[in-house]
Parts: C-alpha cells; sequence; structure tokens
C-alpha cells in the first residue's frame, strides 16, 4: 500500500507554468528555475507529466474563453483520477480562478486508495497558492517564488509520503 | 475577554476601513496633481489609478474569498457569486437587485451603498464628482474578481438619487 507523490505542479489560466516541484531521493527539487537539457536530471519527465495530463483536464474543465461546453460537468474542484504514465497516477484539481494543482503519485495499488486523502491536500496546496497571492508584491500570473510556500508544500509532501510509506 | 479579543484580532472596525478608503482617494488625488486647477487628464490619471489599485485588490481578495464553494463556469453564476458572496464580504450587505439582458451586461444595484453613504459636499455638482471618485475603486474590484474567474469586463457606476434614498449602479458588460 506504499504511495509516494513524485511531483507537484501548478499550472495556470492559460496553462502556464506556475510552480513545478519534484520529490525524488526524498529530495525536493525545483522543477522550474536553474532547469536546462543539458543538466537534465530527469527533470523533463515531470514536465511531460504535467504537460500531458493538461488534456485529460480540458476535458473536464471549462477554459476561460472557449465557448465549447466541456463533455462532463464539473461537480467539484477536485477532479480526480486523470490518467496514468509509467509508474504514476496523475491526479487533478482546478480551482474557480482556473488555477490547476497536478500531483503525480507513484502508487502500486489501485487508483481509489489514495483519493480521499489527495483531494484534502489539493485543498491545503490551493489554500496555500491563495495565501501568497494575498501578497500586494507578488505579481499576478506570474511563476509562484515565494519561500514560505515552497516550504509549506514540501512539508505536505513529506506528511504525506511518510504517512503512506509502510508497505 | 481575553478570549474574544484574541477572537477578533484579525478584524478592523468597519468604519476605519471606510476612513482608510477615502484616504486612499484623498491621497491618490493629492500625489497626481500638480499646482492649480485639476484638468482633465489628471482627472482621468487619478480615476485609472483608483481602479487599477481595485482591481489588484478585487483579483487577489476573490482567489481567497471563491475557494470553498465550486462556481459553475457560467458568466451569470459567476456574477450572482459576486452580488451575495463578495459583496457582503467587502461591502457589508448583499447586492439589493440584479438585472441583466442576458447577453452579457449586467446591472448590479445598492439601495444603501455603505461607502458613499456618508458622503457629503459643499454643491450637488461637487458631489457627483467625489462620489464617482470613490466609486472607481469598488468598480476596480468587480474587473479584478471577474477577471480572475476567467470573465474580461468594463465596469462603471453611478449613483441616483430618489426619494428613498441614493441608489448606486454598476453596469458590467463582458467581453
Amino acid at each position: 500500500e506504499k504511495m509516494h507523490i513524485g511531483c507537484v505542479g501548478l499550472v495556470g489560466k492559460e496553462n502556464d507554468p506556475l510552480l513545478l516541484r519534484v520529490y525524488k531521493d526524498s529530495l525536493a527539487v525545483d522543477g522550474l528555475t536553474n532547469w536546462t537539457s543539458e543538466n537534465d536530471e530527469g527533470i523533463l519527465r515531470y514536465h511531460y507529466i504535467i504537460y500531458c495530463s493538461l488534456d485529460m483536464v480540458e476535458e473536464r474543465h471549462k477554459q476561460p474563453g472557449q465557448n465549447v461546453v466541456p463533455t462532463t460537468t464539473k461537480v467539484s474542484m477536485y477532479l480526480g483520477y486523470l490518467c496514468p504514465f509509467e509508474e504514476f497516477h496523475v491526479y487533478g484539481y482546478v480551482s474557480n480562478t482556473h488555477i490547476k494543482i497536478i500531483v503525480a503519485v507513484e502508487e502500486q495499488v489501485g487508483t481509489g486508495t489514495a483519493q480521499p486523502e489527495l483531494q484534502k491536500f489539493c485543498k491545503e496546496v490551493h489554500q496555500l497558492y491563495a495565501n501568497q497571492l494575498q501578497n500586494p508584491f507578488v505579481a499576478i500570473g506570474q511563476r509562484v517564488t515565494s519561500q514560505k510556500f515552497q516550504e509549506e508544500l514540501d512539508k505536505l509532501v513529506k506528511g504525506f509520503n511518510a504517512r503512506n510509506s509502510s508497505a | 475577554t481575553m478570549q474574544a479579543s484574541t477572537a477578533n484580532s484579525n478584524r478592523v472596525a468597519e468604519s476605519l476601513n471606510h476612513l482608510f478608503i477615502l484616504e486612499v482617494v484623498s491621497t491618490i488625488t493629492r500625489n497626481t496633481l500638480t499646482d492649480g486647477p485639476e484638468n482633465e487628464a489628471e482627472a482621468l490619471e487619478v480615476n485609472t489609478k483608483l481602479e487599477s489599485l481595485g482591481n489588484e485588490v478585487g483579483y487577489r481578495f476573490i482567489e481567497r474569498a471563491a475557494q470553498n464553494r465550486l462556481i459553475p463556469t457560467e458568466p451569470l453564476e459567476a456574477i450572482k457569486f459576486i452580488c451575495k458572496d463578495l459583496w457582503q464580504d467587502i461591502f457589508g450587505k448583499a447586492v439589493d437587485k440584479l438585472q441583466t439582458n442576458h447577453r452579457g451586461v449586467f446591472v448590479l444595484k445598492d439601495f444603501a451603498f455603505k461607502w458613499i453613504s456618508r458622503h457629503s459636499s459643499k454643491s450637488d455638482i461637487g458631489i457627483k464628482k467625489s462620489q464617482a471618485k470613490l466609486l472607481r475603486f469598488p468598480c476596480g474590484v468587480l474587473r479584478g474578481s471577474l477577471a480572475n474567474l476567467g470573465f474580461t469586463a468594463i465596469v462603471t457606476a453611478d449613483v441616483e438619487s430618489n426619494d428613498s434614498g441614493q441608489i448606486t449602479s454598476f453596469h458590467i458588460r463582458l467581453a
């Protein structure tokens, strides 16, 4: 029953990347800054995970400016399981303000186990995002650079991974 | 009593908030105007500054305010959320009347808009001008909150006086 969050991505209104935190080998790595294709260290894969999952998000969530109604009507901000990607199950959440939270979970069991805890996790990440946006010195629409946000997010992920690490 | 004071430690008295808003308008006016009487370009600059300040506040505010309830992506639903929840949070009461032509134009009427209820001026023309200036900030708040929900809008406001008091109307035109 081991589950491990591999990465958390925040995507903005125009599907622009706001944040990508990668969690592997007990380390948290920022996937957006200081990343080049030369010293990749496997970060590209996580970019790809987020990118592919956005297609699934689009099927279930109406973007601003779209006139086409999506095929399913959203009943909550938490979208649940989006798609598989190699060893990951990818889950999604979209806020009223069209901010997407994508979480890739490495899990060996089916996709049902993680759901309630992940839903709570996404809500908490959304809370962190809203909090950092209250700061008037944070530019609107830019990437998340708040140190506090990063620390709190890492703490949340660490907690999740610790709770779900017993085999 | 200790418990009561810590419970309220994040709150601000409403009257202080009103005074603060009035002072914001006054300070921005003072800092924008050069010597001599106010000309059109300067008046426009003051209004623009107030409106964009409101835009930022509205944008950030709705990120937090819209966290807990799913708002359907129809414009009408977003406007209804604004009329009830946002209006209650920021202006202390819900909007009194909402009209729409169902083609992207909405009119929100408040029969006792708090921010202008204690407004006074030496002349009728003076009142109209200063009310208009004061209303730029709320217009910005509306524009910013709609923008964060995904709707581009132009917001204007005006005040009508009738027998029962003053009606503040906010006109929202969605792109």
